[in-house]
């Protein structure tokens, strides 16, 4: 008996570390202050997962529901961490070259040309996307 | 001093977000990856864009500031995605290299 509400409390206690460590990632990526090693982000969340997955298997139906969310959460976001390096491609663009001639839409679906940018400096940011 | 930004997204996506945001840059929809691989940014790992969003890949996330000779006088590359430029870096290169 003692034992399933130790189990139970663990399994509480689970998603409560997956959604903290959430919450702090996001707080952080909001500050632009995601630190350069995640290891302890990645570290925390794989242990919530761990311990959700053994309530799963131990506590009554409270820790096993309340593991789930900490398994769920314990593992998708170290696979986000795990899938988001950047390679770029050989020949991409460096310090000194010449920016190639482009032309693409604006936001008003006018198109651009590049030339427009000649004898004024400027700065280009290429970014994922709006989500 | 002109800005432009590049990004997968549709025109009226950006149009929101220039509402939402308060932008003024002038602000591209590279939705064929046609400009992203001109310089080539496209991002050779794992492509984790949105998958209703249709396109092949995206841009490693970048800034560039180009000198009115056409010349990059410096850049930053995110390793990776969950990185960003603070904008501190940016204005720090901005007084290096244009005062």
């Amino acid at each position: 008996m003692n034992t399933r509400k130790l189990w139970n409390g663990i399994g509480l206690a689970a998603p409560v570390l997956a959604i903290g460590c959430t919450l702090l990632w996001f707080g952080q990526a909001r500050a632009l202050e995601i630190p350069e090693n995640r290891a302890l982000f990645v570290g925390a969340w794989l242990a919530a997962a761990a311990l959700g997955v053994a309530a799963l298997v131990k506590a009554g139906w409270v820790g096993r529901i309340a593991a789930l969310p900490a398994i769920v959460l314990g593992l998708f976001l170290p696979f986000t961490v795990g899938i988001s390096e950047q390679i770029l491609p050989p020949g991409a663009i460096q310090v000194g070259d010449t920016i190639p001639a482009f032309r693409a839409p604006d936001d008003r679906g006018e198109i651009f040309e590049s030339e427009r940018l000649r004898g004024h400096p400027v700065l280009i940011k290429f970014f994922r996307a709006h989500w | 001093m002109q800005v432009l930004t590049v990004s997968t997204d549709r025109p009226e996506e950006i149009r929101e977000g220039r509402r939402v945001h308060g932008l003024q840059a002038i602000m591209l929809s590279d939705r064929t990856l046609a400009v992203t691989d001109a310089f080539g940014l496209r991002n050779q790992g794992v492509h984790s864009g949105n998958p209703r969003d249709e396109v092949e890949a995206l841009p490693v996330p970048t800034s560039l500031l180009v000198g009115a000779d056409g010349k990059v006088l410096w850049m930053d590359v995110s390793a990776n995605y969950q990185r960003r430029t603070r904008p501190e870096v940016v204005l720090a290169a901005l007084r290096k290299h244009l005062d």
